[in-house]
């Protein structure tokens, strides 16, 4: 007999019970009403596909992938997989060149870091913005600047120095770090350093790929995903866990390579974390120890990235920033904050994106805190664009707040 | 990662004890496999409202009627009547008003407009004392344009039955205008979404021009899905005594309720982790000494003791195959015959057996498996053996009173 429990297909989509909790916590539905929903775009939507390719419903491209519906359901249905591989499978309509653009920020952060001082003035200028809108990037948007030192090369740099470390960790920097943030990189060194264990670069990196994903680009996000898991294994084979400090980057290569790229990344899954995952499990388990200045006073909300929320980490990252003394936490609402990557930026989207996020800004500018830690850098940029709030990545709250003398003399280093 | 106590399962029963345990300063974390059965909870909390076919007028009076392994029994009547006290006290530090006591159950409508018992009943739903007098001679009952959720005609036809003359009007509010463009959007979360400060102030000003002045105004239940003030100000502003009547799931009020409780349980220093799943419990020596979750993987959660409120078969607290009921997270003892034939009733309106069956525990609420008693596991809720909480109109009731005791018990090593 061929029992229901034996019969469960991809993605649990039987499993659905159409209780409609998920409509209740999707963040476009409740701005867009040209989304049908996670229900119909997902499970219900599922069912008539599964008949005719005919009935795939192109408003499916207003998902922005938060996973938020999945986070919600009761029944472990994998709603948003169901929705992206719907599109990846039946939406037919070729990318448009502006979503090219912003999907290859490999290409672009080698061109733009190239030629630093020259682009960074001219996207921040009028004429810039209209030409991008033209193009179809919203006007309103603010590129982040680009910096004409790579991290890739300064890793490259301080590789000999970081081999003597007694352990080791393979960094996953993403394009974010690499870029156009090379500080965040630096401080994640700086800790790592303090207790013990030098930071190698994976023998090559590419995007992670999630703005290809986003965008259709699957065979390029595929490549660029085959490249990152043959790295990431070299590092695994040498006792080395993946560290990264994007929540996004993470889950794209956990989780969006097997679900939507159908690449098997099982053997080293569990070894590709966060670097706050990292360094929590190893404080919990005493192999490590942070000292915090003693002079450290300032006030931090903790913003929940979709991604994070959806990897289930944010209370790694939360227990970190509390260690700290002097440092005031004021928790917000996990809520999305409405920009999902090259999503945001789009001229069509832009109106939504910021609906989206208001709740989530009125929340921020109620909690005033001096800064909004978050794992996610476009959270970052939205939210520094739409309230004014300095927003940091909390392995640079920490490098700032560590002690690193006492921090070194505590884990045996000096 | 190590806590003092980790409840599984943040629906009403689980943040309960998460809350009670927190309120101590205990280090506590909550895992919620996805949103709850709050989400469906039409406005009022029982406790104890029917027997067979009979309402039950005072629930506590009833308990020692009930079933001897019943979960009130099993905490004794007296438990029951402290606790119960204490409910409204706990909710209204979170920042939830209610209505009602265990004494005495008083009604509400449910959204046909049929009178149901109730124990507590949350903000701004209609309350009444006796299901059989009239609650007032006149009632205009709103409806609001394209708004798939609220069934007029049935509450007139209930409420003439009781002697009430109805009236309905149908609202147009401007906001809903884009939300209308889809059918499927205009339901009541994603309309009390849409309810700003302006939309309410037409609301009430458009309620006003139609309203007769001995009127009482009966709304779907779409304002407030932040916190009460909204419902407040609607008041204010309307000129006729205003209330609302519960719309079918998911509701604005359950889902407010969910998180009033959540950001409590958060602000007392709480670790709520949403859509995270108990693969599997680890047993050693009749303890349980840790949790695989999918999100935690390899680190495995730690407790000084567990608390399960996983809910019950809608919630996947227990299971079923075509081979009998289980126990998804630790395989615990589950009261179940084995003859298949023995589940269900034939009447499909009959009560159901399978919806009684749970998780058998002691007298200290600890479960057991193949017999054996697990020391430091609790379970709680909609998850316990021989109680139906839909025939005796008690799944609030049981999930907030076996959350606390639980929580106390655990506490208190057994003593309470």
């Amino acid at each position: 007999m061929n029992y229901q429990e034996q019969n469960i297909s991809a993605n649990n989509f039987e499993e659905c019970i159409k209780c409609t909790i998920c409509t209740a916590y999707c963040p476009v539905m409740a701005v867009n009403p040209d989304y049908p929903g996670p229900k119909m775009a997902g499970p219900d939507g599922e069912r008539y596909r599964l008949k005719s390719p005919e009935f795939y419903d192109k408003a499916l491209k207003y998902c922005l992938n938060c996973k938020r519906c999945e986070v919600s359901c009761p029944s472990n249905v994998k709603i948003g997989d169901i929705i992206q591989s719907a599109r990846i499978k039946y939406d037919k309509k070729a990318p448009k060149l502006r979503d090219h653009v912003l999907a290859e920020t490999d290409v672009m952060g080698n061109l733009a870091s190239a030629f630093a001082p020259i682009v960074n003035p001219i996207l921040g200028t009028g004429i810039a913005k209209m030409g991008l809108h033209a193009f179809g990037v919203d006007k309103h948007r603010k590129f982040p600047a680009y910096s004409s030192h790579k991290f890739s090369t300064y890793l490259k740099k301080i590789q000999p120095e970081q081999e003597k470390f007694p352990k080791h960790i393979a960094y996953y920097h993403g394009c974010y770090v690499n870029y156009n943030n090379p500080s965040l990189g630096k401080d994640l060194v700086k800790i790592l350093n303090a207790v013990g264990y030098g930071v190698l670069p994976l023998s090559k990196q590419k995007c992670c790929g999630v703005a290809k994903i986003a965008n259709k680009l699957i065979s390029r996000a595929t490549h660029d995903a085959e490249i990152n898991l043959k790295s990431i294994r070299e590092a695994v084979d040498k006792d080395m866990q993946v560290l990264a400090t994007s929540s996004t980057c993470v889950f794209t290569i956990r989780d969006e390579y097997p679900h939507l790229l159908g690449l098997d990344n099982s053997d080293v899954r569990s070894d590709i974390m966060l670097a706050t995952v990292f360094l929590s499990r190893k404080i919990n388990d005493g192999e490590i120890k942070l000292v915090f200045k003693d002079d450290y006073s300032k006030r931090v909300s903790y913003h929940t990235p979709c991604h994070m929320q959806k990897l289930g980490w944010s209370a790694y990252s939360i227990g970190l920033l509390k260690m700290i003394p002097g440092l005031e936490f004021v928790p917000l609402p996990s809520q999305c904050c409405g920009i999902a990557g090259t999503y945001g930026f789009k001229k069509e989207n832009y109106e939504y994106s910021q609906k989206i996020g208001a709740e989530l800004f009125d929340a921020i500018e109620m909690a005033h805190p001096d800064l909004v830690a978050t794992d996610c850098e476009t959270c970052k940029w939205q939210i520094e664009m739409s309230t004014g709030a300095k927003v940091e990545n909390p392995i640079s709250i920490l490098a700032d707040a560590l002690d690193v003398e006492a921090t070194m003399k505590a884990n045996g280093i000096l | 990662m190590k806590f003092d106590y980790i409840i599984i399962g943040g629906g009403l029963c689980g943040l309960s004890a998460g809350i009670r345990l927190a309120e101590q300063g205990k280090k506590t974390a909550v895992i919620s496999s996805g949103q709850s059965a709050l989400h469906f909870c039409a406005g009022s909390f029982g406790l104890l409202g029917k027997k067979g076919e009979k309402t039950i007028v005072s629930p506590l009076d009833e308990i020692k009627n009930l079933p001897e392994n019943h979960p009130y029994r099993l905490m004794g009547e007296e438990r029951v009547a402290v606790l119960a006290d204490s409910v409204p006290h706990t909710l209204k530090n979170a920042g939830i008003t209610t209505i009602g006591s265990g004494k005495n159950n008083h009604f509400t409508l449910t959204p046909f407009g049929v009178a149901r018992p109730s124990w507590l009943t949350l903000h701004g739903y209609f309350t009444f004392e006796n299901a059989d007098t009239r609650p007032f001679d006149k009632a205009l009952i709103i409806s609001v344009k394209g708004f798939l959720e609220s069934y007029p005609a049935f509450i007139v036809e209930n409420l003439e039955k009781l002697g009430v003359e109805c009236r309905i009007e149908t609202i147009d509010l401007e906001r809903l205008t884009r939300l209308r463009k889809s059918n499927f959007d205009m339901r009541a979360v994603s309309v009390a979404k849409q309810m700003d400060a302006t939309t309410i102030d037409e609301f009430a000003s458009k309620i006003n021009a139609c309203a007769k002045p001995d009127e009482t105004i009966l709304i779907p239940a779409i304002i407030g899905i932040q916190d009460e003030s909204q419902m407040n100000r609607m008041r204010e502003l309307v000129k006729n005594p205003l209330f609302c009547i519960p719309t079918i799931p998911v509701s604005v009020s359950g889902l407010r309720t969910q998180h009033i409780l959540q950001n409590y349980f958060e602000q007392l220093g709480g670790t709520y982790l949403l859509g995270d799943h108990v693969e599997k419990g680890i047993i050693e020596n009749g303890k349980v000494k840790e949790l695989v979750t999918t999100n935690f993987g390899e680190d495995h959660l730690k407790a000084d003791a567990y608390i399960l409120a996983t809910g019950s078969l809608f919630s996947e607290g227990i299971r079923s195959n075509p081979k009998g009921f289980f126990e998804p997270v630790f395989g615990l003892d589950v009261n179940s015959p084995a003859s298949r034939d023995d589940w269900y009733a034939a009447n499909f309106f009959d009560p159901q057996p399978y919806m009684s069956y749970g998780v058998e525990i002691d007298k200290n609420f600890h479960p057991s498996i193949k017999g054996e008693t697990i020391s430091n596991l609790y379970a709680a809720g909609a998850s316990l053996a021989h109680c139906n909480s839909l025939k005796e109109d008690s799944g609030a009731g049981t999930a907030i009173l076996t959350g606390f005791h639980t929580a106390d018990l655990a506490l208190n090593n057994d003593k309470c």
